[in-house]
């Protein structure tokens, strides 16, 4: 639970306030989730990060920015 | 596991994280967001054990109860970035190796990949799946030495040298080993280099002891550390995170 805490704090700690997504946003629940690619990562080592090797996880994945 | 990607550059994310002493991975430059179709900052996605996506919406709306429902079935993340998952298909006596590899014995699956060539007692299918997966083996290697060859030539030989000398510690006296090894010499002699490595480590150490001290007072360390290394990367990372994003 300790992950989902960071997670949210992550979320809440950028100031965006956003509208809810509507019903047209966002994927399909179900359908594989497409790779996440970024040009540098943090807190991370080793090789480039690919969903595939985290196919055994489960994967909180936060969409955020700074501002 | 959590991930968090921002498509902002490196520069502006790394200073963040730095400011706020982030431990989860985080990811910059990402393109990922167009691919989830996200209404908007921040928005959160969970995937579960396979693959699926499970849940997707403002991170507010995301409940203990469905992260507990992803997280069934879900193996503990890998303690060792030698280890990974591998995805040929595996036949007969080559699955005990690929078990191996889960967990980071990357030398003891190598060596006895490599024998299957040449063991008369084995099958041409696992001969194909052990050469499938000593591939596997070998492209997680470069993988890792490409990574080390990055991060050593963007000033980050802390990374690097963590990498090779896992390497070398895995590989010991095979040939994997000892270019890992030498690499990483080459880096801890290496004058400028050097200096970066031991003001990575010592920043490292301000970050952890720092984490839980209110923003001014953790300011107010970073800046002195500033000043302290200037002129290493690790110096110039605190001068950026000591100053306040808007």
């Amino acid at each position: 639970m300790k992950s989902l805490l960071l997670a949210a704090a992550l979320g809440l700690g950028s100031l965006a306030v956003l509208a809810v997504p509507s019903q047209d946003e966002g994927l399909e629940l179900g359908v594989a989730a497409p790779n996440v690619t970024a040009t540098t990562w943090f807190n991370h080592l080793g090789t480039q990060i690919d969903l595939n090797a985290f196919k055994n996880q489960a994967v909180v994945l936060e969409f955020w920015a700074t501002w | 596991m959590v991930l968090a990607v921002s498509d902002e550059d490196a520069e502006k994310v790394g200073a963040y994280v730095d400011e706020m002493g982030l431990s989860v991975r985080v990811g910059a430059g990402s393109p990922s967001a167009n691919a989830y179709k996200i209404a908007g900052y921040p928005s959160t996605a969970l995937i579960g054990p396979g693959g699926k996506l499970l849940w997707q919406g403002h991170p507010s709306g995301l409940t203990n109860g469905e992260v507990e429902a992803a997280l069934k079935g879900a193996k503990p993340l890998p303690t060792s970035f030698l280890a990974f998952t591998p995805t040929s298909a595996l036949e007969g006596r080559v699955a005990s190796q690929a078990k191996a590899i889960e967990q980071g014995k990357l030398a003891r699956a190598h060596a006895a990949l490599s024998a299957f060539g040449s063991d008369a007692k084995a099958t041409d299918g696992e001969k194909a799946s052990a050469s499938a997966l000593l591939g596997e083996v070998d492209a997680h290697i470069a993988a890792l030495v490409a990574a080390a060859e990055r991060s050593a030539k963007n000033r980050d030989p802390q990374k690097a040298v963590t990498l090779y000398d896992a390497l070398a510690k895995e590989f010991g006296s095979a040939s994997q080993g000892v270019s890992a090894k030498s690499a990483a010499d080459a880096i801890r002699k290496d004058p400028v280099l050097s200096k970066e490595l031991d003001a990575a480590e010592a920043f490292e150490k301000l970050r952890s002891s720092t984490a839980k001290l209110a923003t001014a007072k953790r300011r107010d360390k970073l800046v002195e550390f500033a000043e302290k290394w200037k002129g290493t990367k690790a110096g110039e990372r605190a001068k950026a995170a000591a100053t306040p994003s808007k």
